[in-house]
């Protein structure tokens, strides 16, 4: 998945209507995700057909054109069925790591939304900056793009249908990457 | 006894709590540990064509890992031999050399220094390229497992690894090879690189308490451990402790418990693959195949076996590491299948880990709460099982019968004192007829007032 919008693939333009719809369906995520409602968001926000990927790519020479191991590791790989467990392990009152709770605050940012491929889909990039405070001490930092497609249900409501991010510290100084992005 | 008298009570099982923060023990450790033993380097199957290469770490020394024409590795000091500027930003390619971006000295493959931009001129044959090839390491390799070393004196990497060779053959070789899924992940911890290590080497007791929540949420056969709602029965398993430091506890029949999606289809692989193992390596071994080990090569290379993670926890200074994490897959294993382990594995062990997230307050805080200086003073105690180990005519090392216990903690702090206070690996090996017998035996009888000392 690139991170790289290429104009010709992405050029179908929405109304500001839809614009602004997306950009509040990221607000809305960044809201519940930051306060602790992460039943909430992949009860009303992801799409059951979900494929929610993070990966670090190796640093090669873009010179480079023989070697040819795998370049990517998936720190999420992850289905709806996955992604309910991650949220099953903050209920389950035994997660030590996580009390006293953390406050996780999300910015998000450089929002653009376009159409994509399959009809009544929105694919939306954006950028995010979130910090991660907990225990007394501990403040650590991330930052990613993130490239979505929402999809529309029957019920008129975007889920989050496809969230791909390659996390561009290789060392990833935040410690851990157990959040939802 | 080293400058800083006595860290480890081998025979009581018990450290000072020095040992994760002191500066000047860490500096002893990068001399007379990282420079001396066999550290893990690559895997075969990330550089298996000429040019290929990787770069990585040995203690903090960055090296270099690359394959040679005739298949042999060689591993180097990613430092030029002009000034010392980084030869190599990537972290793997195939190239034909590595040029320094500073002047523009050009080195082989092979480490060789082949080129210096107007050498005639400005050298006027005062040069010799011959003396300034890149630095190098030993380098071995066990079952496709590459390992350097910086110590012309240091044992053969099969004679470091001694007796756990024969655990490793369980996976490692019998199963026809394995390979290790990268690149790997890579991220900090802020924590002392043994606090890990011991922790894969000998801690099966923190299993049910620690992963109390991965364990309740992800289903499979190790999930009534969760919260310490139940005790693996007397004979569910075993630890053991080796000659240079080396552990593994072993949890029979527990093998991809943790691996979620693909655990009925690992199960399903290990049956099948078990009576090649019983015919290579005989019944005992054979069941090790089917079950959960946990690991660490002394100094700071870890994996569990079943759950198929591969560690290395390279230092940075006595209060920080980089985890460095692979998967681990059987060369003869279907496509869909090493997918399936790398993705699971990376969810429970990567840097996203629904269990890796579980330890690190503990490390972090075993190593930083000695910046209190009443606290510093005070011991580590591993004295769980301490005068139960014992020597096994049929299992090599020294056994600790329980699958849970301290076992490999206190064969990790026997050789960790041994090493430090050695000045040479000669002086080590004096000790070859005896190294076992403070770990064994009877507990002496203070042993209940210990960690008051």
């Amino acid at each position: 998945m690139s991170n790289v919008t290429i104009a010709t693939r992405v050029a179908a333009k929405v109304s500001e209507t839809v614009r602004t719809e997306g950009e509040a369906f990221l607000f809305l995520e960044a809201r519940l995700l930051g306060t602790g409602q992460q039943r909430a968001w992949l009860n009303e926000m992801v799409h059951p057909e979900v494929v929610y990927r993070v990966s670090s790519r190796q640093l090669r020479s873009s010179k480079d054109k023989r070697y040819s191991q795998p370049d990517e590791v998936f720190h999420f790989d992850d289905d709806y069925a996955a992604l309910d467990k991650r949220v099953a392990q903050t209920e389950s009152g035994l997660q030590w790591r996580s009390d006293p709770p953390e406050t996780l605050l999300y910015i998000v940012s450089n929002t653009e939304v376009f159409e994509d491929e399959r009809p009544g889909d929105l694919r939306v990039y954006s950028n995010v900056l979130m910090i991660r405070d907990r225990r007394v001490y501990e403040s650590d930092q991330f930052h990613y793009r993130r490239e979505d497609v929402l999809r529309r249900g029957e019920d008129g409501a975007l889920r989050l249908r496809s969230r791909g991010v390659v996390y561009g510290q290789r060392f990833v100084q935040g410690k851990n990457l157990l959040f939802f992005f | 006894m080293s400058k800083f008298g006595n860290l480890v009570d081998v025979r009581n099982g018990t450290q000072s709590k020095r040992v994760f923060y002191d500066r000047d023990i860490y500096e002893l450790e990068l001399e007379r540990i990282f420079a001396r033993c066999w550290l893990f380097l690559t895997h075969d199957s990330a550089i298996p064509n000429h040019g290929d290469f990787i770069t990585t770490k040995m203690g903090e020394d960055d090296v270099i890992v690359a394959r040679q024409k005739d298949g042999s590795i060689k591993a180097f000091i990613n430092s030029c031999r002009h000034r010392g500027a980084q030869v190599c930003p990537s972290e793997a390619g195939n190239t034909r050399g590595f040029v320094c971006s500073y002047h523009g000295w050009s080195y082989g493959v092979d480490g060789k220094l082949e080129n210096v931009p107007f050498e005639k001129e400005l050298y006027r044959c005062k040069l010799d390229k011959s003396i300034n090839g890149l630095i190098e390491a030993r380098v071995e390799s066990y079952c496709g497992f590459v390992y350097g070393c910086f110590d012309k004196d240091a044992p053969s990497l099969s004679d470091y690894l001694g007796e756990m060779k024969w655990y490793l053959d369980v996976w490692m070789d019998a199963t026809g090879g394995v390979e290790l899924v990268g690149p790997p992940s890579r991220s900090v911890l802020d924590c002392n690189w043994k606090t890990p290590t011991e922790n894969f080497a000998g801690d099966a007791y923190h299993v049910g308490w620690t992963h109390a929540a991965g364990l309740k949420v992800l289903p499979g056969p190790l999930s009534m451990l969760a919260g310490n709602a139940v005790l693996p029965p007397q004979g569910a398993g075993i630890q053991v402790a080796t000659r240079h430091g080396h552990g593994v506890g072993i949890l029979f029949d527990a093998g991809p418990a943790l691996l979620s999606d693909v655990i009925q289809e690992m199960f399903a692989w290990h049956a099948r693959k078990k009576p090649l193992i019983e015919k290579k390596l005989g019944a005992a071994r054979a069941r090790f195949y089917g079950s959960h080990f946990n690991s660490s090569i002394f100094p700071n290379n870890s994996y569990l076996w079943g759950t198929n993670t591969f560690k290395m926890w390279a230092p940075r200074g006595p209060g920080q590491i980089e985890a460095f994490t692979w998967a681990i897959v059987e060369k003869d294993m279907p496509a869909h299948l090493k997918e399936g382990i790398a993705r699971t594995m990376h969810r429970t062990f990567g840097t996203a880990g629904m269990f890796e997230a579980d330890d690190s307050d503990n490390m972090e805080s075993m190593t930083h709460l000695n910046r209190g200086f009443v606290t510093r003073t005070g011991t580590l105690n591993s004295q769980m099982g301490l005068g139960g180990d014992r020597i096994d005519p049929e299992l090599p090392g020294v056994v600790g019968d329980s699958a849970i216990g301290e076992t490999s903690y206190r064969g990790f702090y026997r050789f960790y004192q041994e090493i430090l206070n050695a000045k040479t690996w000669a002086d080590v090996h004096s000790n070859n007829a005896r190294w076992f017998e403070p770990l064994i035996g009877e507990a002496p009888p203070d042993v209940a007032n210990a960690a008051a000392a």
